[in-house]
């Protein structure tokens, strides 16, 4: 079943909800990020986001447990609010996917899923999504969502994708209208210019040549890691505080700096910038893939298109895998 | 358990970093009642000359009786800590290395003749430095944090990742991509990117981060337009002393 908003019963949709829950969305600020809605008029989803949404989920400084007098505190999770996601893009929203899958991996992560739990998912479409960087069209994209809006001349199409989506349309009833429109497959399309050959790259890993190539323009900044959707290691650390408790709170990790294989004794398992880097590709490409059948790269094309110095290892390794073939 | 003694010392400086620690003002009697501080300028008059646990150290040693101070202090200590950029790394004082010694030969005092005038230099060229706390000044929760984690009998963990990490999970846009001489990528963070939060580029006053790649970053700055003059001033400022310690390193070991 497909529902259809106007543009201007949709804006009276999003003014409804944030007088409800708390709205984040794509907002054109001094830089573009998923914030908190206080107006329809400030969403803006017609760039992609230069940040991700995987703050909501994964809190840089994540309180896990306190330390006081002996005793150990639990925070207290139930205190975490609801929250609407709007305008997530393809490559945002099979992120959080693939993030499910990795922190429900063995052990469930209940932070994680807590936060998770609260969090209503609205997918965005765009035919013209990205930029010449985006690469999501060569990667595994699967996503959840609850209701997924495609922008048409002068309205959405929407689509339902779980219960929860449902009763928000039930309860909306007088703005949406059905459709009898179908869905087809151009209609999901997503234009890329970039394309990534192939993801199994197991066969190029010993091409110094062609890695080092890459590596040499490497700042070993780690913002690729800080902008990836789907980066979620992660470390603690423990917070001394004053009254003489101590916070273990958690803070994402990024695998491009020395400190990410610091192990006790000092020892660094990947020391050069070539291991740390071929390990951040082959996590992403290979890796989970192994683990877990799916690429975790969602090819959004952020660590290229925000790299200081612009290192595209797509079209690098589409060379390497050619020089393999010969 | 006796309280630990600490020394707070300063030498040639703003003594910025010592400010940065009375600047805890909400915790500060706290951490007075688990301290005993012997030495402190600004709160004590007297210089306290015996052991001490743990020493603060401020500033940049520029002459023979600042050489002397250090090496007698921390002969006095178990742990020793450089703080601020100065200690660490020779910061703006240092720049003095990068100029020929007649521009600044006037500017020298000839009539206190008892002031011997030595290369500025970190406190790590004379003595072993234990940890660092960088930054101009040093942030001042950090420096309670290494007291906390020193009574507890813990480690002190020196952030070691660079900038940009702090910067971009305080959501800024990057200042390096808009063409501004931001050295983010190649400075030590720990700062939670104060400069950056605000739109003021980084000037490096933390030293280099770990992986610094120096002759990249200028690469890229050359390429946003930035003539080599002024990309060398820039990293002189706070950077400059390691920056060539690096180099020399790496001329060493390619021969």
């Amino acid at each position: 079943m497909v529902y259809a908003i106007s543009f201007e019963n949709y804006n009276k949709f999003l003014d409804s909800l944030i007088q409800k829950t708390d709205v984040f969305a794509p907002v054109k600020g001094k830089v573009s990020s998923f914030e908190k809605l206080k107006s329809a008029e400030e969403f803006n989803a017609d760039v992609l986001t230069e940040y991700t949404a995987k703050n909501n989920f994964l809190k840089q400084g994540e309180l896990i447990l306190t330390h006081k007098e002996g005793e150990v505190v639990e925070p207290d999770l139930s205190k975490i609010k609801e929250k609407i996601l709007l305008g997530l893009r393809m490559c945002d929203l099979a992120s959080i996917k693939k993030h499910d899958i990795a922190m429900n991996n063995k052990y469930a992560d209940p932070y994680y899923n807590e936060r998770r739990k609260k969090v209503t998912l609205f997918g965005y479409h765009q035919k013209q999504c990205g930029d010449e960087y985006c690469f999501c069209q060569s990667v595994d994209l699967e996503v959840e969502y609850d209701l997924f809006f495609y922008k048409r001349a002068d309205h959405y199409l929407v689509e339902v994708g779980s219960d929860k989506g449902k009763t928000i349309i039930k309860d909306n009833q007088d703005l949406f209208e059905e459709s009898d429109y179908k869905m087809t497959k151009e209609d999901k399309e997503i234009d890329n210019q970039l394309k990534l050959d192939s993801h199994d790259i197991d066969d190029i890993y010993t091409n110094n040549r062609g890695w080092s190539a890459l590596v040499k323009d490497c700042l070993a900044c780690g913002q690729c890691n800080a902008l990836c959707p789907t980066c979620f290691c992660f470390e603690f650390r423990d917070v001394p505080k004053q009254d003489g408790s101590v916070e273990k709170k958690r803070f994402l990790s990024e695998c491009q700096l020395e400190c990410f294989s610091r192990v006790a004794g000092d020892h660094i398992f990947r020391k050069a910038q070539i291991d740390r880097f071929k390990h951040r590709i082959y996590h992403q490409l290979q890796y989970f893939k192994d683990k877990f059948g799916k690429t975790l790269c969602t090819g959004c094309g952020r660590c290229i298109r925000h790299c200081p110095t612009k290192i595209d290892f797509v079209t690098k390794i589409n060379e390497m895998k050619k020089e393999a073939k010969k | 358990m006796t309280k630990p003694k600490v020394g707070f010392y300063s030498v040639t400086g703003c003594q910025g970093c010592l400010l940065s620690v009375i600047f805890n003002e909400e915790e500060l009697l706290g951490v007075l009642e688990k301290i005993d501080v012997k030495s402190f300028p600004f709160i004590k008059e007297k210089v306290y000359d015996g052991h001490l646990d743990i020493v603060f150290f401020e500033g940049v040693v520029t002459s023979k009786h600042d050489e002397e101070m250090v090496k007698k202090i921390r002969d006095q200590c178990d742990i020793f800590i450089a703080l601020g950029a100065c200690a660490t790394t020779g910061g703006v004082p240092a720049l003095r290395n990068f100029t020929p010694p007649e521009n600044i030969q006037p500017l020298i005092y000839h009539k206190a003749l008892e002031i011997t005038d030595v290369d500025p230099s970190p406190v790590d060229k004379y003595v072993k430095v234990d940890y660092y706390i960088q930054g101009c000044p040093p942030d001042k929760k950090e420096i309670l944090g290494f007291i906390d984690d020193l009574l507890r009998g813990k480690k002190p963990l020196m952030y070691s990742k660079p900038v940009c990490i702090e910067c971009r999970h305080n959501g800024n846009p990057c200042l390096l991509e808009k063409g501004l001489p931001c050295l983010g990528p190649v400075t030590n963070g720990g700062c939670n990117s104060v400069c950056t939060n605000g739109g003021l580029v980084c000037w490096g006053c933390r030293g280099p981060a770990q992986d610094a790649n120096f002759e990249l970053m200028i690469k890229v700055l050359k390429e946003k337009g930035y003539d080599e003059k002024f990309i060398k001033q820039r990293i002189d400022a706070f950077e400059g002393l390691k920056y060539k310690e690096k180099e020399d390193a790496k001329k060493k070991w390619l021969e």
